[in-house]
């Protein structure tokens, strides 16, 4: 919206600059009965003069502004006119640069190498928090266990008495290495351990 | 993990063969297709853009932006958004379009953030800043050696003109004229209608031409 002003703006120097200064070099001499219609006109004419130039006009347009250049020598000044200016502008030389172009490519590489070096740092830190995180879990998983063990001595103390629950705990320290593998155990261990106090420390002793 | 492998291994076959060409020989096309082979563009395939297009782009910036003093960044950041996505250009023998589009679409970036960050600057900084840049151009422009005095007076007025034209209409026009965008593009990029962008085009010539046209009916 802030554009609509400037553009009423320059809509009247455009008009009344042609008008005032040259009268004689005035690209539409055939319009310039009446201001106001023939202004819109005027700027009509221009628009599509410009547009032509891009070649931004429909097949009827090209042939009306074609045709105009063909008859009118003060679009013919105008059209000359806009192509030089065009010439020029492209060809204006622009104030050099602060900075070449080697200089330009060594600032851009050591901007870009030191922000992916900065993203290293963030996947290593991303990577000691998977670590932090997987500990965690570790520690989350023996956790459950933890319940557990508070679980099972209800489950023991629920069906026995208070006093009752004291003598197993006496028990279980005392038959720890005894309950199931003790039997075939204890008869191999105790019939080796026969064999070699036998006869391993005799014939040590003899040699 | 698996599908990365074979590919890093491609590339690392590709480029023992294409070391012998050296960059300054290369098309763009090939310039461009040569810093999209890689994660990261090549450092010789780059900097051959970069001395390529860099006056363009500096002239872009200039006459979007004739009186902002830190336009040696803004071609500095136009270049670290061309090594961030020149993967994603799709028909690298548009590189210039491409590369025309991302100056403008920084200069409108940077427009924003400084017409919301310092407002009550625009009445006065315009005209001092304009004065030093005048300065600063005729000092640093050195005529070549069939310019002649006209032609440089010419080109003198002509930046003046084209930096005292209201902002809409100088943008257009540098699109226009220095871009070489389309009608349409231009419509898109700056958000209005195609019958605007026609008319300003045309206002902002009718303007120069009436200002310059001594110099104009000389040439």
């Amino acid at each position: 919206m802030s554009g609509a002003v400037p553009i009423r703006g320059s809509d009247d120097e455009m008009t009344h600059n042609p008008n005032s200064h040259n009268s004689n070099n005035l690209p539409f001499a055939m319009n310039q009965h009446t201001s106001g219609s023939l202004n819109t006109m005027q700027r009509d004419r221009f628009e599509l003069l410009s547009a032509y130039l891009d070649g931004e006009v429909t097949a009827a347009e090209r042939k009306q502004v074609e045709e105009w250049l063909a008859t009118d020598s003060s679009i013919q000044r105008l059209h000359s006119r806009l192509l030089t200016l065009r010439q020029a502008f492209q060809s204006m030389p622009v104030p050099a640069s602060e900075c070449s172009a080697e200089e330009t490519v060594e600032r851009v590489f050591a901007l870009v190498e030191r922000r992916p070096r900065l993203s290293l740092v963030w996947g290593g830190a991303a990577i000691a928090a998977l670590f932090v995180g997987a500990m965690a879990t570790l520690f989350s998983t023996e956790n459950p266990l933890v319940p557990q063990m508070a679980k099972s001595p209800e489950r023991i103390e629920a069906p026995q008495s208070p006093t009752a629950s004291n003598e197993p705990l006496l028990i279980a320290l005392d038959r720890p290495l005894v309950t199931i593998p003790k039997a075939p155990v204890a008869q191999s261990v105790s019939s080796d351990d026969k064999d070699e106090t036998g006869q391993n420390p005799s014939h040590e002793n003899v040699r | 993990m698996t599908q990365s492998l074979p590919v890093s291994w491609s590339t690392v076959e590709a480029t023992p063969a294409q070391v012998p060409v050296q960059a300054e020989k290369l098309s763009n096309y090939d310039l461009v297709l040569r810093c999209q082979a890689a994660h990261r563009p090549e450092k010789a395939a780059f900097a051959e853009l970069v001395r390529r297009h860099q006056p363009h782009v500096e002239k872009v910036l200039y006459h979007l932006a004739p009186d902002w003093s830190d336009r040696a960044d803004l071609v500095q950041e136009v270049w670290i958004r061309v090594y961030r996505n020149i993967r994603r250009l799709n028909e690298p023998e548009k590189f210039r379009g491409w590369l025309s589009r991302i100056a403008t679409n920084l200069f409108y970036d940077e427009l924003r953030k400084r017409k919301r960050n310092a407002p009550p600057l625009s009445l006065d900084a315009p005209l001092s800043v304009d004065d030093g840049e005048m300065d600063w151009e005729i000092a640093s422009t050195t005529p070549g050696p069939d310019e002649d005095m006209a032609t440089r007076e010419f080109y003198d007025h002509l930046r003046e003109a084209i930096a005292d034209l209201p902002e809409v209409f100088r943008t257009t026009i540098v699109m226009r004229e220095i871009q070489g965008m389309a009608y349409e593009e231009i419509a898109e990029l700056t958000g209005v209608s195609l019958g605007t962008v026609k008319s300003r085009i045309a206002r902002a010539r009718f303007r120069l031409q009436s200002q310059l046209q001594i110099y104009l009916d000389d040439h």
